[in-house]
């Protein structure tokens, strides 16, 4: 007989029983629909216990690499630590390594957090007190020395601002997270991935493209960085260095305009809209797996675009910025 | 005794029609504003419950879900409900279901009909 842990409880599992029944039957309220493993309502997450592979069917690799299953389908054979999934978040303390402006607005904090397991591309926030904390994406991988975050710096920002004017290298700061299912993951390291994002939107995708190249990705990696004016783009070096390093890496600078601004050091700069500018270069999406980084207009445009392209809809990846 | 479903190939066989059908009422100018929404994996897990329903696949739908569901749908009649059999059928030629199979998915599909309309 199995035994379940949820929320400081031992639930014992009759065979016969799914996670979900026996959750229920002892009186927890987990969120349930169609209790066939369709619709997806009684997600939860595992802390450890193997996981019954039905349990994960239907769910995005990224879902099934964070420990997400489906409580309806998972009849387990062993104790499993269970949690709901909007639980699953930790808080940390960081302490601030560096702080350095990539252009006018940008600001990149790398901070010192060895303790959080995160994948490149999810999102934490980041508190300033007890009651005010923004949520960025992560840009920099497990293995480095820091966690990197691309903050877009507004003058009345309540969190942004004083992390701009107040926060210093050595001060400490409240972290919470990781969340978020826009991560790379290894089990089709040939499929060509579309990557594009508007302004910090670049960070979670920079992150995932690091990512994949050190899983050892060969497909096509095509990486669009979007913004307003040239001004507004960051980090070409380091994107210009990627593709240098890396033959299946391509990049592509998209700005809506010129006026005012001298051109950038990057090769491949193209005046545009970016939903424009992707749909030529990728009319046919098929097959592909597609990041998509920005505000939630602008990404759920591109999201549609690209399912209407062939892409399936649970290779397409989306981290919204509000 | 193959039930329709197992026949048809069970879960793998929607997950193959659903990314079909939703791109095929996505472009369809009679239906796609009920479908058009900013939410489009809710929208997906939507499709995969419909699509595992009429094919003969485990659900927990009742009439009154049905009449719930689509109650707050402005104009909603039985052009509409003909569009998307229409589609449906059109999924499933494109995936190689034999023609008696997909008369009998188009007949679960209408004897949903009334519910859907809320009449």
């Amino acid at each position: 007989m199995s035994v379940l842990h949820y929320d400081n409880n031992e639930i014992r599992l009759r065979d016969d029983q799914s996670v979900l029944d026996s959750l229920l039957d002892a009186g927890h309220a987990v969120p349930h629909s169609c209790k066939a493993g369709v619709c997806q309502t009684c997600m939860m997450q595992a802390d450890d216990g193997p996981i019954p592979a039905i349990a994960q069917a239907g769910l995005k690799p990224t879902q099934v690499a964070a420990g997400y299953f489906l409580a309806c389908r998972c009849y387990p054979k062993h104790t499993m630590h269970i949690r709901s999934v909007d639980q699953s978040q930790g808080q940390y303390t960081a302490t601030v390594l560096d702080k350095r402006w990539l252009n006018a607005t940008v600001l990149r904090l790398r901070l010192s957090c060895p303790d959080m397991t995160f994948h490149a591309g999810q999102y934490l926030t980041l508190w300033k007190d007890a009651e005010h904390g923004r949520s960025y994406s992560i840009a920099s991988l497990p293995e480095d020395p820091y966690i990197e975050l691309h903050l877009k710096i507004y003058d009345a920002g309540r969190v942004s601002g004083w992390a701009a004017r107040t926060l210093e290298t050595g001060d400490t700061v409240q972290l919470q997270g990781p969340l978020g299912t826009c991560f790379y993951t290894p089990d089709q390291p040939r499929q060509t991935l579309l990557l594009a994002g508007v302004g910090t939107g670049l960070a979670p995708l920079y992150g995932i493209v690091r990512d994949a190249l050190a899983q050892g990705h060969t497909g096509h990696i095509h990486l669009f960085t979007a913004s307003n004016d040239p001004a507004g783009l960051y980090y070409l070096d380091e994107l210009t260095a990627l593709a240098d390093a890396y033959t299946n890496v391509q990049i592509t600078a998209v700005v809506q305009s010129l006026i005012g601004n001298p051109p950038s050091a990057i090769n491949d700069l193209v005046v545009g809209d970016l939903n424009q500018v992707l749909q030529k270069h990728y009319p046919d999406t098929k097959g592909c797996r597609i990041y998509l980084c920005g505000s939630t207009q602008r990404v759920k445009n591109l999201q549609r675009q690209c399912f209407l392209g062939g892409a399936n809809m649970s290779d397409i990846y989306c981290d919204l910025f509000g | 005794m193959t039930t329709l479903y197992e026949k048809l190939g069970g879960e793998a066989a929607v997950d193959a029609a659903v990314d079909i059908f939703y791109r095929k009422v996505l472009l369809d100018d009679r239906i796609n504003q009920y479908f058009d929404s900013v939410d489009m994996d809710g929208q997906a897990k939507k499709q995969k419950a419909f699509l595992t329903m009429v094919f003969g696949g485990p659900n927990n739908y009742t009439g009154k879900d049905m009449r719930e569901g689509h109650k707050h749908l402005k104009g909603l009649n039985d052009t509409h409900v003909d569009a998307v059999i229409e589609n449906l059928g059109a999924t499933l030629k494109e995936l190689g279901v034999a023609d008696e199979d997909i008369q009998q998915i188009a007949d679960i599909a209408n004897s949903v009909r009334d519910d859907v309309l809320n009449r």
